[in-house]
């Protein structure tokens, strides 16, 4: 089988991705985070004078951003996993009661007693066939919504 | 040119047993409703129709589907083109 891990090769960058909390710290975030996202992987390891300003910028996304390019969970131990687990599980049903929940396209909610409904009696011929009427009126009705042609559609331009 | 439908369905709910009337096109486009139905229930009554007339291999015989409940009953069918719901309470 191959490497899983390796302390051989470490850099800097790695160190970061590692050692970055999955979950931010808690501070007023004005959006929920958006999904799974890459961290730019080019960010250079040198120490130079931009070194300030890439921190900012990585700051600022990592608000943004939740990295699952953890290398060590598989190394995570049973209580740390149940741990983030629930972490995660709490911070869902938070944003699950402010999300706009979908509408239920329902009929009229019709019945708890099925054994009553189905007991009683029929529904009456007299309504199926005033029911049949309604339709058949109605459709003679949507018959007279035709279009109403007023002018061409298509006209010559008159060029000189 | 709607006035005549409109004028229907104001007819249809001045009947004190019926609490909602809803007409759709085929494809669950609503034409016109009062009451107790409305837009959403567009779609559900339509595909409930098609299905009715899809059990029977007669074109000419068009079903009533009706949804049976301890306060009323919602009648459904279909003629020509559109497809009409009645809500009808147990009077």
């Amino acid at each position: 089988m191959g490497c899983c891990y390796s302390s051989e090769n470490e850099t800097t960058e790695q160190d970061s991705d590692e050692s970055k909390p999955l979950i931010p710290p808690p501070n007023p975030v004005s959006k929920p985070p958006n999904g799974t996202d890459w961290m730019p992987t080019n960010v250079p390891s040198a120490r130079t004078d931009e070194q300030a300003l890439l921190t900012s910028i990585l700051t600022k996304t990592a608000q943004n951003i939740i990295d699952v390019s953890a290398a060590d969970s598989v190394m995570m131990e049973q209580h740390e996993y149940m741990d983030k687990a629930r972490q995660y599980s709490t911070k869902l049903a938070v944003l699950s009661n402010s999300l706009p929940q979908k509408k239920a396209l329902a009929l009229p909610s019709l019945t708890s007693q099925p054994h009553q409904v189905l007991a009683s009696d029929l529904v009456p011929y007299s309504d199926v066939q005033q029911v049949s009427k309604i339709a058949a009126y109605a459709c003679s009705a949507i018959s007279q919504i035709k279009v109403d042609a007023k002018e061409e559609l298509v006209v010559q331009f008159a060029i000189p | 040119m709607e006035s005549t439908l409109e004028q229907h369905l104001d007819d249809t709910m001045k009947n004190p047993a019926i609490v909602g009337v809803l007409c759709t096109d085929q494809q669950g486009h609503n034409l016109g409703c009062r009451g107790s139905l409305s837009d959403e229930h567009g779609g559900v009554v339509s595909v409930l129709a098609k299905q009715a007339a899809a059990l029977s291999r007669d074109l000419t015989d068009s079903p009533t589907v009706c949804l049976e409940s301890e306060s009323g009953n919602i009648l459904v069918r279909t003629h020509g083109t559109i497809t009409v719901a009645v809500h009808k309470i147990a009077s």
